[in-house]
């Protein structure tokens, strides 16, 4: 099975199809939106689709956000009597069944997905990922408005599409709606 | 669940930058044998002109920027019926668009009125000059589409010299082996 993926994979960059699109999620409905527009076009050109979760480091997250008792303790033992290790790890399980629910929904829909959890900044891992996997096509969502949902992950699109290695489809999130295409436009 | 696009945008500046998105706008049309709207604006030379010169001289101005304007908008129609007739030849439903005024502007535009699905069009990451014309166009349209839109980063002409890409690559290659992030992976 897996040799006729692979032959197909090449004929189709031949005849100037997608092969391998990336999609990265973040477990928000959002960044959810952009993957009919994933799945379309895989579908279409027969391609591999990848959904991307990046787990950004605990450690990183809290030394950056959190203030410990000033004077109480060290930051290290702080960290340890949270135990951040086993959260990072709570947290990468908890990604990788959300995509494996999804790689699942996506299989039974007759796309050739997989799924992979990265740790690190998100926007260089999803970076370093595209050119170590030779992406051709990422497609992701952005927010269209302000506010702190923007900063956080409208800020990774930009990275990402300042940085990419491939064309990036870019999808404008709408909030409060599940579908996209048929609500949309003037009609 | 399955989406499908049923109108793609592909605007054009006559640059070879923006010429970057034209392979990913037919690949995209071919496969979901559809429309391709091929979009090029050109400035309006009248309504610029007017603003600066002395309201008696305002109909011998009219006179010139609109002939020139007819004969600049021609040019560009031979040159965009040139891109559509070789699209069609690629198998292609192409259309030209050829209307004068803002280039955001009439993107937006046609986007609304045609209900376009999908806008493929170029942008790069260096700054410059190039960067600050094309570049904001992109931008903008990202900005303010509610549409889609899948953006094609594009390599100037002048880096895309045989050492030039040379040097680009080993630079990207470089970057990637130093910065592979510690993955665990899952197959389904």
């Amino acid at each position: 099975v897996t040799h006729t993926v692979e032959q197909s994979a090449e004929q189709s960059a031949d005849q100037g199809m997608y092969a391998h699109i990336l999609t990265p999620l973040d477990g928000s409905a959002v960044a959810a939106q952009a993957l009919e527009h994933a799945v379309a076009i895989a579908l279409h050109s027969q391609a591999k689709l990848t959904l991307v979760q990046v787990i950004p480091d605990v450690t990183t997250v809290a030394t950056e956000s959190v203030t410990p008792p000033v004077g109480t303790m060290s930051f290290e033992k702080f960290a340890t009597s949270y135990d951040l290790s086993s959260m990072q790890e709570a947290w990468i399980n908890e990604a990788r069944g959300a995509l494996h629910e999804s790689v699942d929904r996506l299989a039974a829909a007759g796309v050739n997905a997989t799924s992979i959890v990265l740790q690190g900044s998100p926007a260089e891992a999803i970076l370093s990922y595209a050119e170590a996997e030779a992406i051709d096509l990422i497609v992701m969502s952005t927010h269209g408005r302000g506010g702190v949902a923007r900063l956080i992950y409208g800020s990774v699109a930009t990275q990402v599409l300042r940085s990419a290695p491939c064309p990036v489809l870019v999808v404008r999130a709408r909030l409060g709606e599940g579908r996209a295409e048929p609500a949309r436009g003037e009609r | 669940m399955t989406l499908t696009y049923r109108k793609i945008l592909l605007p054009l500046d006559g640059s070879a930058l923006a010429a970057a998105a034209l392979p990913h706008a037919r690949r995209l049309a071919l496969l979901f044998g559809v429309e391709l709207l091929v979009v090029r604006a050109v400035a309006d030379l009248h309504e610029r002109n007017l603003h600066y010169v002395p309201a008696g001289m305002a109909p011998q101005v009219t006179d010139y920027t609109q002939g020139l304007l007819a004969r600049w908008v021609a040019e560009v129609e031979a040159e965009q019926a040139q891109v559509v007739d070789e699209l069609r030849a690629a198998g292609v439903q192409a259309t030209a668009v050829v209307e004068s005024g803002d280039a955001t502007a009439l993107i937006l535009d046609v986007a609304e009125r045609e209900a376009v699905d999908l806008i493929v069009m170029a942008t790069h990451g260096r700054s410059g000059l190039a960067r600050w014309v094309y570049g904001s166009v992109a931008e903008k349209v990202l900005q303010a589409a509610s549409c889609p839109v899948l953006l094609v980063r594009s390599v100037l002409p002048t880096t895309a010299t045989a050492t030039g890409a040379t040097a680009t690559g080993a630079t990207a290659t470089g970057a990637a082996s130093t910065r592979t992030p510690s993955m665990t992976e899952q197959k389904a």
